[in-house]
């Protein structure tokens, strides 16, 4: 009895102390998001990346323009016979550009959740993609594990007014250096719909350590995901304004 | 026998007002129940027509799942539409068949580029929708659906205020001058007359020194305007055009696009391969129909052409069909279904409207059960009115049975006569009331009964609430069968209290 009675006191002492190891800090969500930013996209950027559709068995080439925070232009650079076409972001509004028919043409809200360019990738995740800041709020931060790293699980709700589809999103980073590692999404039935992982990290130039890998899975539908391969990317302080206009659409080079 | 049936006939006419009162009763009852049955039929047939004739068919030939995942993964092989198109001909039931090829995509006015590229507020008005792209062969459509009866009538002022803005540069240039322009030309905008309204339009009103301001530029921009609005031609006048073609758009998505005919629209989607193919089309002229679908995101084009821009050549995503029997469409496309199997066509299925448009199913047999309730409760006022009319009439007579009593004559013999006389008036009154149900329901079967509501949606079609009454065998037997049944159950009472009576209290009965 005197032996059980030290087991429950040695339990109930050292609970708090176990539990305050993986209590995070205040304000610690909201720290890693602000990282997370920073790493993936800093002021401005321009890259190359090859985009393969696992629907299709279709692999895209594009060159790819942003400049933080709403601005982003891409354009298909191979297959020849989608070469030139190509997406222009500018605040909310987005617009594609082909050049067989040489049309501009506005994405409506109400194909805003089609799919981009027959990826898995939506016509929303390319418009909204700038900030997660601006349309959700931090929630519940949890020590998790994904194989032998220690990570943080971050829920993003919705602002109340924010037009977003999603019933919440997870973000989960490396505990070490916040790099984030998988995103999911959960549809308005709290059902995990889709899952971004990202991989290959690498040392760029200016010393942030970026993922080379982004893979979008499709859980609604078996066997499908979109992988983006980052083949070149470079950080810069700005860029031009002219860089993201419909003229830059149509001819980017 | 004969001598008794007179016997009751002359009985029957001894007191006219009250067997004619009697009578007509019995004529409005039927008159009333034949109409009823019959606007009842006709406005069924009548919702089924119109979501069935305007696209959907009578039936459809599909692949196995694409009911559940409509897309270009999931069409109609090319060698087996072939296949199916070779079995239909004498296919039971089969009147007319159609394949097509759709696809989803997304639908914008085509309009030059500003004179300022980086005028984003032009581009930022510029209005894009989601559209259905669906190919069809226009002469073999005509067999399955009316989606050709459905086209707007052409206006040449609205076609020539558009020719004028389409020439001028649409959205950035100066457009206030087009009514003028259109005043004078507006009643013969076709051929000759057009395009010098359109160079008018155009040459008059740029800089010459302008890139834009070029005539061959500005007769091309104003060609498709100079033709009135038409159906697609039955054969592609460009067939080897791939990325220019000629449309039929559903007229709210015209509205929505603010285009009309000889207006160019691009249009983009998704191959089966993922690849994206997007093309030019000139609007040849828009169509409303009595499916809000088609008016609001239809934009119809030449099958063949399609088909090779979607990578699925010869393929169809759906095969429709008419059929001769609306009621019977379930059996047809199950006789089908089986031929399909024995042709080795597993992977088809043959399907009725009843299962492409489960929702119009659910919606009749809902608004037939509601009609099912209004009729029990009209049968039973009936019921209970006219049998209050045939025992009251019969309850009027006692003191003559009394007589007829103590004369001798048995109780048997007049509860006889009684129903004789009731079968014979319910006989003839029910006669006259469903031929006179029956000139009425042919007048209202081609004249309609106006509820004066328009148009009203229901189950994603659009209804005229002028309903047209229909002609059934089983309306008219139930009537005249409901009548009859009444009038003799009316009669049962007092006949079987006639042979409990005695002729002393019959003769007292006042």
């Amino acid at each position: 009895m005197k032996r059980m009675a030290m087991f429950v006191l040695t339990v109930a002492l050292l609970t708090p102390l176990v539990a305050g190891a993986e209590q995070p800090p205040p304000g610690l969500a909201d720290t890693i998001i602000d990282s997370w930013e920073k790493l993936m996209r800093g002021q401005a950027s321009v890259g190359k990346m090859e985009m393969f559709i696992k629907r299709w068995d279709r692999t895209m080439r594009m060159k790819f323009w942003e400049s933080y925070p709403d601005r982003t232009l891409a354009r298909i650079t191979s297959p020849a016979e989608d070469a030139g076409t190509g997406s222009l972001k500018l605040g909310k509004d987005l617009w594609s550009y082909n050049p067989k028919i040489d049309q501009v043409q506005k994405i409506p809200p109400s194909l805003m959740l089609d799919s981009w360019l027959g990826s898995d990738f939506t016509n929303d995740d390319v418009s909204r993609n700038s900030s997660v800041k601006l349309d959700y709020d931090t929630g519940k931060l949890t020590a998790s594990k994904i194989g032998q790293v220690k990570t943080w699980r971050i829920e993003l709700i919705p602002k109340p007014d924010s037009p977003v589809v999603w019933e919440k999103l997870v973000v989960e980073t490396a505990q070490d250096d916040y790099r984030p590692l998988v995103q999911e999404y959960y549809d308005e039935k709290g059902k995990l719909a889709r899952r971004m992982v990202f991989d290959d990290y690498r040392k760029l130039d200016d010393g942030r350590n970026y993922p080379y890998v982004w893979r979008m899975e499709n859980l609604q539908e078996k066997g499908r995901y979109t992988e983006i391969r980052v083949l070149k990317m470079e950080f810069k302080d700005s860029l031009p304004k002219k860089r993201f206009s419909i003229r830059a659409l149509k001819r980017a080079r | 026998m004969f001598q008794f049936i007179g016997q009751c006939w002359r009985d029957m006419w001894r007191n006219r007002r009250r067997t004619i009162l009697t009578g007509l009763v019995m004529v409005f009852a039927v008159l009333m129940m034949v109409l009823f049955v019959a606007l009842g039929d006709g406005s069924h047939t009548q919702m089924i027509k119109a979501a069935t004739d305007s696209f959907v068919g009578h039936g459809q030939v599909q692949y196995k799942g694409f009911m559940d995942e409509p897309d270009l993964e999931h069409v109609i092989p090319a060698p087996d539409l072939e296949k199916v198109l070779g079995l239909l001909p004498d296919a039971p039931g089969v009147v007319g068949f159609a394949p097509r090829i759709d696809s989803g995509g997304l639908i914008s006015k085509k309009v030059p580029p500003p004179l300022d590229e980086n005028d984003l507020d032009a581009y930022r008005e510029m209005t894009s929708e989601g559209a259905l792209l669906v190919g069809i062969r226009p002469a073999m459509e005509r067999t399955v659906s009316i989606l050709e009866k459905g086209l707007v009538d052409d206006d040449p002022a609205d076609r020539c205020l558009r020719g004028c803005r389409a020439g001028l540069g649409e959205i950035y240039a100066d457009t206030a001058r087009c009514p003028e322009i259109c005043a004078g030309s507006a009643g013969g905008f076709a051929g000759d007359a057009c395009l010098s309204a359109g160079k008018k339009a155009c040459l008059g009103q740029c800089d010459p020194a302008d890139d834009l301001c070029v005539e061959a530029d500005c007769t091309d921009r104003y060609a498709g305007f100079c033709e009135p609005a038409r159906f697609l031609a039955d054969v592609d006048p460009n067939p080897d055009e791939q990325f220019r073609g000629e449309v039929v758009l559903g007229s709210g998505l015209a509205k929505v696009l603010d285009v009309g005919v000889g207006n160019l629209v691009a249009l983009t989607t998704g191959t089966s391969k993922g690849r994206i193919f997007a093309s030019l089309y000139r609007i040849v002229g828009t169509v409303k129909t009595g499916s809000l679908d088609i008016n609001r995101t239809f934009a119809m084009t030449h099958y063949g052409k399609l088909a090779r821009g979607l990578e699925v050549p010869g393929a169809a995503t759906t095969l429709v069909l008419a059929m001769d029997d609306l009621d019977g469409a379930n059996g047809i496309a199950a006789k089908l279904d089986a031929r399909l199997e024995k042709n080795d066509l597993n992977d088809l299925d043959a399907l009725s409207w009843r299962e492409t448009i489960p929702e119009m199913d659910i919606f009749v047999k809902i608004d037939q059960g509601s009609m099912m309730v209004m009729l029990a409760l009209m049968v039973m006022i009936v019921g209970v009115i006219l049998a209050n009319v045939v025992t009251m009439s019969v309850m009027e007579r006692t003191r003559e049975y009394g007589v007829r009593l103590a004369l001798g004559e048995s109780p048997g013999r007049i509860t006889a006569g009684l129903i004789t006389e009731m079968t014979l008036l319910a006989g003839l009154a029910s006669t006259v009331g469903a031929a006179l149900g029956e000139i009425l329901n042919l007048y209202y079967a081609s004249a309609g009964i106006d509820f004066g509501m328009g148009e009203i949606e229901a189950a994603g079609v659009l209804l005229n609430t002028v309903y047209y009454t229909e002609f059934t065998w089983y309306g008219l037997f139930f009537s005249v069968g409901l009548v009859m049944f009444y009038a003799l159950l009316g009669s049962l009472i007092p006949a079987f209290r006639i042979r409990r009576l005695k002729p002393v209290e019959a003769l007292r009965f006042v």
